[in-house]
């Protein structure tokens, strides 16, 4: 990168965090005492990734979808995964008009920028399957016919761990497709002490204002991925991968789409801190939600209480560190 | 600020340096000079070094110097020549050729205001290079090379000199220290007082460790002496009278006093060495050459006494000047000295009333000594077994063959060097009559007729006589004129002309000239009642020497005194080192060389990791704060990334570390991953944070933890290394 070249980069990046931090900011007016999930949200939509959001009722799951579909001046859906949902619920069908005397595609919900799969895993498994297409390559076939959906596109499921009964877990295909898995979590004392103080005039979703137009999105996407990783940053992402190929805990390491996400989020981490380069920071605090959801512990760790989340961190305790000054 | 203590250190360097000249005149007369001749330059550069620290052009600083120098030595070292009206001369002699002079002077030289221009002058020109190196040049050491090409002509002119340089060599590697640490950054508008406090001890310890180890360094081989390149200036004749062929007269009226000695101790004062014979006179082969004060030393004996003597000139005539056997200083008296047999001589002739204080070393041979000594071969004794013919003679006088077979049957049955010269003294003592009457003269012929028909002599016939029978019996012999005994009057004992005594003396390996006495004891009886007596040394020299011709005669070859002596011999010069003092030194320089390395380390560190591109020198800010973490439990950043590590040091150092530590894992981390490098002005923030980091983990950790964790061996290590392998 040339000297000019590097200053548009410090300058463009700078706004990129600038217009983050605004992205942030105005989901948390309704997201209360969760600024480090409303990012990684972010960071996953910024990424072009699909967001699952794993956690009780009630601790804000869909109203983060809806904040931040409100937030980027985007047209979201809601899609409330059932037992009897099906496919053709989600992707739209093909309808004879008479008038015309040809079928005519009538979009799903899923034709929206931010689509967002409430309780996924109480949808069938073919209904589950029908979003495998559209989540990786951002289209729909019907009757053979393809069906792009627009720009950007993101999908939030949610699900309820506690909960199971009639549920059907995602498979591991499925889960591999979602960039981040995260957990809202309760909100702490002080947080939902203000989130009950502000109720009666606090922000609603219905009344938050777009701060970023969905043309902007776009554009920090296309930039957020342009920007300089250092080689020896590489070798350390595909070796905390790797790890978790070989750890003995695990019955599935994550795959190369974990390496491919954890860079794409890594790099949109960077980008909102200001930087216009990676550092291996991005990379470990990234590691967890990027990686965790799409290993599958053996049964014998799982009954010592190992998680994937462990097995993550236990991999970036062991791998070494690009130092940075190893210059 | 910093200009200015650099030029205090330079102008320490140069005076330091002009004090060296100590081994050449002495400190008294040299300290003045070298004082004057480095602080006057270095005042005039650095008031020619303007305010704001942009000297004048050198050619006026020159010029100005020049100048200056010629003002000040004039009204100082050649005061006295402004006087007189020599001065040109003086200046001249000085600056051209007074290394001549003093190169062919023993150490140490006289003071003299010519030879002394050239000590003011190697200092002023040092100090005057040196102020100009340090303010025109940013060059930490430079400024220090011209004090030490002073050094150099100072260990030069200096080598066979008195005295140890050895303290002034560690002030030198105590100031080049300071001088290295002020300028450490130059640029910088304060004094580095960091630095010095740090340094400033520790290269004190380095001059003190260069002080005591110094003088037990082992030495390969004799210092280059330039004195050896030089030729010597030629013999001169130094009186036109031999003082053999006065011997006669002098023992005729006996009652005339030479000279009078002040002396707790009697001794015999020698005269003249004469260790030539043309076959008729005897002579001095001696290369004299001017001496301060100091006389060199002779072979080492192992046992000597020392005798101070104040001796005053009354009728003695000639140049010889008397003094025990050996000299080693004369005062008050300018003398020329042979260091080969150490004789003195004035430089004119004696006059009555002259006085002068002689300190000698006695040696005190035993017959032990004696017993087992083989006759020298060097070249000295080689030419002191010649029997010239004769001035003009065509064939050998037939007396040689006479005195041969005269020496083979006096010494008929000797069989050790030792053993035959002592047999001919005693042979002679009992051959001859002690007659003052005897008509001197000690030509082939003469000695012919004193040992074939007269059998009468005097000391010279008696001391000739022995000397060329010696020479026929294959031993190196001279003879040696002075004075034995006198009259005690209160302290003074009056050495007369009657006191005038001749000797023998026989060359032998590693023992030097040995004095035999052939001179009847009736010699002694025929002086004046109140002689004093013979003095102990020279009892004690005869006892030995019969003794040791006792012991050889009960003895054959092989016998056992000589395989002692020659074990003892073995064990004085040639016994082994024990094998603990090897183990010892040994140690002692590893654990120097082990504590010197692990403080020298990391400043060596500290500084390479100061230079380079501004990515370098980020990464050595970086490693510099890793290093200073590791006093405060730092072990292993393997797996840590810079802002772990900076929460790491917030967590032990305080709040303030991490304001200095975050922003540097910042920068560093920009240097790392970013696509462009750092700019210069991003290095030398970095090593702002990590110099403030490092002073809050000074006063965190405390001194004596830092310094216990410098003493690890792992100080040695480069963090560099470590983290390499991990990333």
């Amino acid at each position: 990168m040339t000297e000019n070249g590097s200053m548009d980069a410090e300058a463009l990046v700078a706004r990129f965090a600038q217009m983050f931090a605004a992205l942030a900011g105005n989901v948390e007016r309704v997201v209360r005492g969760k600024r480090e999930k409303v990012e990684l949200a972010l960071v996953c939509l910024l990424a072009e990734g699909h967001l699952l959001v794993e956690d009780v009722p009630g601790v804000g799951k869909t109203t983060l979808a809806r904040a931040m579909s409100a937030s980027v001046d985007a047209k979201w859906t809601r899609i409330q995964f059932t037992p009897d949902l099906l496919p053709s619920d989600i992707t739209g069908v093909s309808i004879f008009n008479q008038g015309t005397s040809a079928f005519e595609f009538h979009p799903g919900p899923i034709f929206a920028n931010i689509a967002v799969a409430d309780e996924i895993n109480r949808g069938s498994p073919k209904t589950q399957s029908a979003l495998l297409e559209v989540m990786e390559e951002r289209r729909v076939s019907v009757e053979g016919a393809p069906h792009p959906v627009p720009r950007p596109f993101m999908v939030i499921a949610t699900q309820n761990p506690v909960d199971m009964d009639g549920t059907y877990p995602l498979p591991e295909a499925q889960l591999d497709r979602f960039l981040m898995r995260i957990s809202m979590g309760y909100p702490d004392h002080q947080a939902e002490v203000a989130l009950l103080a502000g109720a009666p005039t606090g922000a609603t979703l219905d009344q938050m204002p777009p701060v970023m137009a969905r043309e902007d999105l776009a554009r920090m996407i296309d930039f957020a991925q342009r920007l300089h990783v250092a080689p020896p940053l590489f070798d350390y992402l595909v070796r905390v991968v790797a790890a978790t190929r070989e750890h003995p805990d695990l019955r599935l390491g994550a795959s190369p789409r974990a390496s491919i996400a954890l860079l794409r989020a890594a790099r949109v981490r960077a980008a909102a801190a200001g930087r216009s380069y990676i550092v291996p920071e991005d990379v470990k605090a990234l590691a967890v939600p990027v990686i965790a959801h799409r290993l599958i512990v053996t049964p014998e760790a799982e009954l010592r209480g190992r998680t994937g989340a462990d097995v993550v961190g236990e991999a970036l305790r062991n791998v070494p560190t690009p130092q940075a000054a190893g210059v | 600020m910093t200009r200015y203590a650099s030029l205090a250190v330079t102008a320490c360097l140069a005076a330091v340096a002009g004090l060296a000249f100590q081994r050449v005149f002495g400190f008294g007369p040299v300290a003045p000079v070298a004082a004057v001749a480095a602080v006057v330059p270095t005042v005039l550069c650095a008031l020619l070094s303007g305010p704001r620290g942009k000297p004048w052009p050198l050619w006026i600083s020159v010029v100005l110097t020049v100048v200056a120098w010629a003002a000040t030595v004039t009204l100082t070292v050649l005061r006295p020549a402004l006087g007189d009206g020599t001065l040109p001369r003086t200046l001249r002699e000085g600056v051209l050729g007074s290394w001549k002079t003093i190169l062919t002077t023993l150490l140490p030289a006289p003071a003299e205001p010519e030879l002394l221009v050239l000590v003011s002058l190697v200092v002023w020109l040092a100090a005057f290079a040196s102020a100009e190196l340090a303010l025109r040049t940013a060059l930490r050491a430079v400024p220090c090379v011209p004090s030490l090409a002073a050094w150099a002509v100072a260990l030069l002119l200096g080598v066979d000199g008195p005295g140890s340089n050895v303290p002034l060599a560690a002030a030198t590697v105590v100031l080049i220290a300071m001088l290295v640490m002020l300028r450490a950054d130059v640029s910088a508008s304060g004094m580095a007082w960091r630095p010095l406090v740090v340094g400033v001890p520790a290269a004190a310890v380095l001059g003190g460790l260069a002080f005591a180890s110094g003088p037990v360094v082992p030495v390969g081989a004799e210092p280059y002496n330039p004195r050896e390149q030089v030729r010597a200036p030629p013999p001169q004749q130094r009186d036109s009278v031999s003082p053999l062929d006065r011997v006669g007269g002098w023992l005729l009226s006996p009652d005339q006093v030479m000279f009078t000695v002040q002396s707790r101790r009697s001794e015999i004062e020698r005269l003249a060495v004469l260790d030539r014979f043309d076959g008729v006179t005897w002579s001095s082969t001696a290369r004299f050459v001017p001496t301060g004060r100091r006389v060199p030393e002779g072979p080492k004996p192992e046992r000597e006494h020392q005798v101070g003597q104040r001796i005053t000139i009354r009728d003695l005539p000639g140049v010889w000047v008397p003094a025990a056997d050996r000299p080693r200083q004369v005062d008050g008296l300018p003398v020329v000295v042979d260091p080969a047999s150490g004789a003195l001589a004035a430089a004119q002739p004696l006059r009555p009333g002259q006085a002068y204080r002689v300190d000698s070393v006695v040696p005190e041979w035993t017959a032990d000594d004696l017993a087992d000594a083989a006759v020298a071969t060097d070249a000295e004794a080689r030419a002191a077994r010649e029997l010239p013919w004769g001035p003009g003679a065509k064939e050998p006088p037939v007396q040689i063959a006479e005195f041969r077979r005269f020496a083979q049957a006096a010494t008929r049955g000797a069989v050790s060097p030792i053993q035959k010269a002592a047999m001919l003294a005693q042979y002679l003592k009992r051959y001859a009559r002690y007659d003052v009457t005897a008509p001197p003269g000690h030509s082939y012929r003469q000695l012919d007729y004193f040992l074939g028909e007269g059998r009468r002599g005097t000391p010279e016939h008696f001391a000739t006589a022995y000397a060329l029978l010696a020479r026929t019996a294959g031993l190196p012999s001279r003879v040696v004129v002075g004075f034995d005994g006198g009259n005690r009057v209160g302290d003074t004992v009056q050495v007369r002309s009657g006191d005038v005594m001749v000797w023998p003396e026989v060359k032998f390996d590693g023992l030097g000239w040995i004095r035999f006495n052939p001179m009847p004891d009736s010699a002694r009886r025929s002086k004046n009642n109140d002689s004093v007596a013979a003095g102990e040394t020279e009892q004690k020299l005869e006892e030995a020497q019969k003794n040791a011709a006792s012991q050889q005669r009960g003895q054959g070859p092989g016998n056992t005194p000589q395989k002692k002596a020659q074990k003892t011999a073995l064990s004085e010069e040639g016994s082994p080192m024990p094998w603990w003092v090897f183990a010892s030194i040994g140690v002692a320089v590893l654990l120097i060389g082990y504590v010197l390395a692990v403080l020298l380390a990391p400043a060596l560190r500290r500084r390479r990791r100061r230079t380079g591109t501004p990515a370098a020198r980020v990464t050595g800010a970086w490693h510099q704060a890793l290093d200073d973490l590791a006093d405060v439990g730092l072990s292993s950043v393997r797996t840590l990334t810079a802002h772990e590590v900076a929460q790491f040091g917030a967590s032990s150092v305080g709040t303030d570390a991490h304001g200095h530590l975050r922003p540097l894992a910042d920068l560093v981390n920009r240097s790392r991953f970013a696509a462009s490098g750092p700019a210069p002005d991003a290095a030398d923030l970095a090593w702002r944070h990590t110099d403030e980091l490092g002073r809050l983990v000074t006063a965190k950790a405390g001194r004596l933890r830092r310094l216990r964790r410098r003493l690890h061996p792992r100080s040695l290590r480069d963090r560099r290394d470590v983290t390499s392998r991990g990333g």
